[in-house]
């Protein structure tokens, strides 16, 4: 008994790499879990809120005042819960190595539970990612994963989530590829498959193989009617842009109104929604029911009009007042209408055979997931995986890429980013992302820098930078950063008498800079249009000196890391990412 | 320059510093702690699946509230809700066709057509053999003329699975409608087939066999006809419908004076049937005023034919000056000259002479009646008589 015991210890003398292949399953299981309970737990308060045929009172009362308690919530606990929940999981993946705080997961459950139930038109997928994102975060802390391995399990929980959340497996993985972790090539793929695998068997195990969406299958009747599709692309890019255009502006307006008012916001977005909830009830929370009515040609022209124009004020109220919830079904949702439309249209007016407006609405769904999300390959197969037809791919790729090249063109920053970036969060551009290999700005640079106030004197400057060999400073005050300036400035002044000038006018004010997760490539190459330093700054908040990297710093870095050496060296953590 | 405490923690685990006993502490730890997440996993998925498991039921118990709504906004002539309260009915139980049925039959009842079909053929996939689904494809299909699939889903219905009792009588109900429908679409070979099925397998009721016999008149096929309505006197010889019909397919067959006889009775049993009526007038005129009737004297037979002959010109006289004008009126004209030539002949004594005289009259009649028919319109009353009393006797169509 002991032999085996001990044999099996000896097997689980588990490397990393098997403790990661067991938790990758795990941490699938348990997201799919919370997805499941997710979605269950909406739909039951839901029907616990508003029962099984509302009245006016109800649909006016309901979403203000539930809004008024998960307002509380959110900004008093679960600040990070509010919104989608997609874009703080990729921040933590890129900005902060995969971290999310333990409460994350429980707080955008309780909220994004309370908040779609109560009526707000928001998903539940974005919700979903984060809550499994947040507990493949917590997992990794418990087992004292390396920094490296708790990052990757992020998008592994992401994709499981979102596997189970939409049924849709295949277009899981591609989603934490192209949007989570922006490299189509990264190495974390197998581990994103066996998770959505993973994730996608226990869901339909507990809630049956039925796809969300019961579509007929429809056929491309015509080859003109490609000419219809790209018209509802392009329609879907402009939807798309109104959409992203007004969440925007709506969320800056109230993200400027005082701080004190913000537990409120949500209660604010919860009155106008319970107003719209009257005209509108099909608007309430996910609504898939209207997009299925849809996807089967059953509901008419102005209908689907003006629950296109319905569903997009309600989510963009209910997203920007701050509410929790996803845009991922909002986006379906329009495109399912919006297509819809177009659909009939066509159908009525192309003087060539056309397919059932429910075809059109089928794609429709792909082009605003397009537009509005921008991830176009995620879209196609998450259509394709969704509604099982293989005969609208060709329309639903020229659709797609029309939208995604509309909303690209007149919105160059993807919503997710841009809502990011309004919260001071700025991810690294895709060609610095999640290389795992490479080496990054933080692993080069020195913490150790000379700063110079940027209101002291040529004379105090000429001080400080006396006892120190470099060519330039950093200019700054207590890790604040103002710009940077060279020792010849300094010399060239105080020759010329000016030892009680300040310095201010010879400050280099926008001098290259990286962020710490940037590649070492960027940072040589960023170096180079310097007068030798180069500045690293907080991504979070910009003018936050991180370090620096000098020359001296690059040789230091070369000579330590030359091959056989190994000892304390980030090349000893990045050969381990590359085994995986 | 490096941040060691950082370096040395993201690869700590592989540290060939750490000592052999705080690795093996560390794998211990590890151990315990995925043994915990996996029974904590269980666990949660058991919890997943009974919460799942009551919701479902929750969601069944509001479908069913939805479908009796829809069944209620249904027969109260509400259309338009019924079809959204079966749609939730569909939404909350997607599995129960009782449901989807039901939507689709309300989507029908709205002229949802297109997506009434859709719902109905994806039924059909897991059922195809459903007699209630191909007759609900059927009628979609009726309704927009396609003749092929209406008689595909129709004869699908026929030979289908039945559910409930009084299959048979179902079955014929189907038929009948398919019937109906053929012979609305001028299928009239293909209804007399059907018919002919329907015939062999009809139980023994007046209410059945009468029916069938309806239906032969409406083919065409007197003699069948004769021979229902004939079996559901038997079965209930107070049956007004049925001795009307007998009258009607006696009528048919020409055998007027069985048709006056029935026609007769028919009236009696049911004094308020116009049809009847109608039908024994004409009987009563073709029998008054055929001139070809054995035993009646050679004046009463002049006088008939005179008065055939007479109606029959001043119809075609009546014609010709309503339309000489705008129509070539020659044929008309002919056959006018033709009547005035043979005026003098009517005389009784010329028939006396001459019997044959009566059936050329008769016949002279019998073609301005016809002439006259395709120039002004369809002939009634004692023309109608005319046509018929010729065609008893010979006269070509």
């Amino acid at each position: 008994m002991n032999l085996s015991v001990s044999s099996l210890a000896a097997w689980l003398r588990l490397s990393e790499d098997r403790i990661f292949l067991v938790l990758t399953i795990v941490v699938g299981v348990l997201a799919a879990l919370c997805a499941v309970l997710f979605t269950l737990a909406i739909k039951a308060t839901t029907v616990l809120l508003f029962g099984v045929s509302p009245s006016v009172l109800r649909f006016l009362l309901v979403p203000s005042l539930i809004s008024l308690g998960t307002g509380f919530l959110l900004v008093r606990f679960f600040p990070e819960a509010v919104g989608s929940g997609v874009p703080q999981t990729e921040a933590a993946f890129h900005l902060q190595q995969g971290q999310i705080p333990g409460r994350v997961a429980f707080g955008k459950f309780l909220t994004g539970v309370l908040c779609i139930g109560s009526g707000h038109s928001m998903g539940r997928e974005g919700p979903s990612v984060q809550i499994g994102a947040g507990l493949a975060s917590s997992v990794g802390r418990l087992f004292r994963l390396s920094p490296t391995r708790a990052q990757s399990l992020v998008p592994v929980a992401a994709a499981a989530a979102l596997s189970a959340a939409f049924n849709t497996p295949i277009a899981a993985v591609l989603f934490a590829l192209e949007e989570i972790i922006g490299d189509m090539n990264a190495k974390l793929i197998g581990s994103t498959v066996v998770a959505s695998v993973t994730a996608v068997i226990v869901e339909r195990s507990i809630l049956g193989s039925s796809p969300i969406f019961h579509v007929p299958q429809y056929r491309f009747v015509h080859p003109a009617e490609l000419i219809a599709y790209a018209a509802l692309g392009l329609v879907g890019g402009i939807v798309s842009l109104a959409f992203s255009t007004s969440l925007l502006k709506l969320r800056a307006v109230f993200l400027r109104l005082p701080a004190r008012t913000k537990m409120f916001q949500p209660a604010i977005g919860g009155v106008i929604i319970g107003v719209l909830l009257i005209f509108f009830p099909q608007v309430l929370g996910v609504g898939y029911e209207y997009v299925d009515q849809a996807l089967n040609g059953g509901l008419l022209l102005h209908t689907m009009f003006a629950l296109c124009l319905a569903k997009l004020v309600a989510t963009v109220i209910s997203y920007s007042s701050g509410n929790a919830g996803g845009i991922f079904a909002p986006s379906l949702y329009l495109g399912a209408m919006a297509g819809g439309v177009i659909g009939v249209l066509v159908h009525r007016f192309a003087p060539f055979p056309t397919g059932n407006p429910g075809a059109y609405a089928m794609v429709g769904m792909g082009t605003l997931f397009a537009g509005i999300i921008r991830a176009p390959m995620t879209s196609v197969l998450m259509i394709f995986e969704l509604t099982d037809n293989y005969q609208v791919l060709v329309p639903l790729m020229v659709a797609n890429m029309i939208s995604f090249w509309i909303s690209k063109e007149y919105q160059p920053k993807p919503l997710y980013h841009a809502l990011l970036e309004q919260d001071r969060l700025y991810l690294p551009e895709v060609g610095a992302r999640m290389t795992t290999s490479a080496w990054r700005a933080r692993d080069i640079m020195s913490r150790d820098y000379i700063s110079i106030p940027p209101e002291s004197t040529f004379k105090r400057a000429l001080e400080i930078v006396s006892q120190h060999p470099e060519r330039c400073f950093l200019v700054g005050n207590d890790g604040s950063f103002s710009g940077i300036i060279t020792r010849d400035a300094i010399d060239q002044a105080t020759r010329s008498g000016l030892t009680e000038t300040p310095i201010t006018d010879s400050i280099i004010r926008n001098p290259a800079y990286v962020y710490p997760d940037q590649v070492i490539g960027i940072a040589l190459e960023r170096l180079g249009k310097n007068p030798g330093l180069l500045p690293v700054l907080a991504r979070g908040e910009p003018r936050t000196i991180e370090g620096v990297i000098t020359s001296r710093t690059v040789i230091q870095f070369m000579e330590n890391n030359q091959p056989g050496r190994g000892g304390d060296s980030p090349n000893i953590r990045t050969t381990t990412v590359e085994n995986h | 320059m490096i941040d060691s405490g950082q370096a040395a923690g993201s690869f700590s685990r592989h540290s060939t510093l750490v000592s052999e006993e705080d690795s093996s502490r560390a794998l211990d730890r590890d151990l315990f702690l995925l043994t915990f997440l996996i029974l904590v996993t269980v666990a949660l998925f058991f919890f997943t699946r009974t919460i799942a498991a009551r919701e479902q039921r929750m969601e069944v118990d509001i479908a069913a509230f939805w479908y009796a709504q829809g069944e209620r906004l249904l027969s109260s002539g509400s259309t338009t809700q019924a079809i959204d309260a079966f749609r939730k009915a569909v939404a909350g139980e997607r599995e129960n066709r009782k449901y989807a049925f039901a939507l689709a039959n309300a989507l029908a009842a709205g002229n949802h057509d297109q997506e009434a079909m859709q719902t109905i053929l994806r039924l059909r996939e897991f059922d195809p053999e459903n007699a209630d689904i191909n007759l609900a494809l059927a009628r979609l299909a009726a309704k927009h003329n396609d003749l092929s699939e209406t008689i595909h889903y129709y004869e699908n219905a026929i030979y289908g699975r039945w559910a409930g009792t009084e299959v048979d009588q179902r079955r014929r109900e189907v038929r009948i409608e398919l019937i109906q429908f053929l012979m609305a679409h001028q299928q009239r070979a293909r209804a007399l087939s059907e018919l002919l099925i329907l015939d062999a397998e009809l139980p023994r009721t007046a209410e059945a066999h009468e029916k069938a016999g309806e239906l032969f008149l409406q083919v065409r096929d007197a003699q069948h006809a004769l021979n229902d309505f004939s079996e559901a006197i038997k079965l209930d010889n107070h049956n007004a419908s049925a001795l009307a019909g007998v009258g009607e397919a006696s009528f048919d067959l020409g055998d007027y004076v069985k048709a006056q006889r029935y026609l007769e009775a028919a009236v009696l049993q049911s004094p308020e049937s116009e049809p009847a009526k109608q039908l024994l007038s004409t009987v009563k005129i073709i029998l008054s005023t055929d001139p070809l009737t054995p035993n009646i004297s050679l004046k009463e037979r002049q006088q008939r034919l005179l008065r055939i002959y007479t109606q029959a010109l001043q119809r075609l006289e009546s014609c010709l000056a309503q339309f000489s004008k705008n129509r070539d009126t020659g044929s008309l004209q002919k056959l006018e000259s033709e009547a005035v030539a043979l005026r003098p002949k009517l005389e009784i004594q010329s028939l006396r002479r001459n019997p044959d005289l009566v059936r050329s009259g008769l016949d002279l009649a019998y073609r301005m009646e016809r002439a006259t028919s395709d120039t002004c319109g369809e002939p009634s009353g004692l023309d109608q008589a005319v046509i018929l009393i010729a065609r008893r006797h010979g006269a070509q169509q």
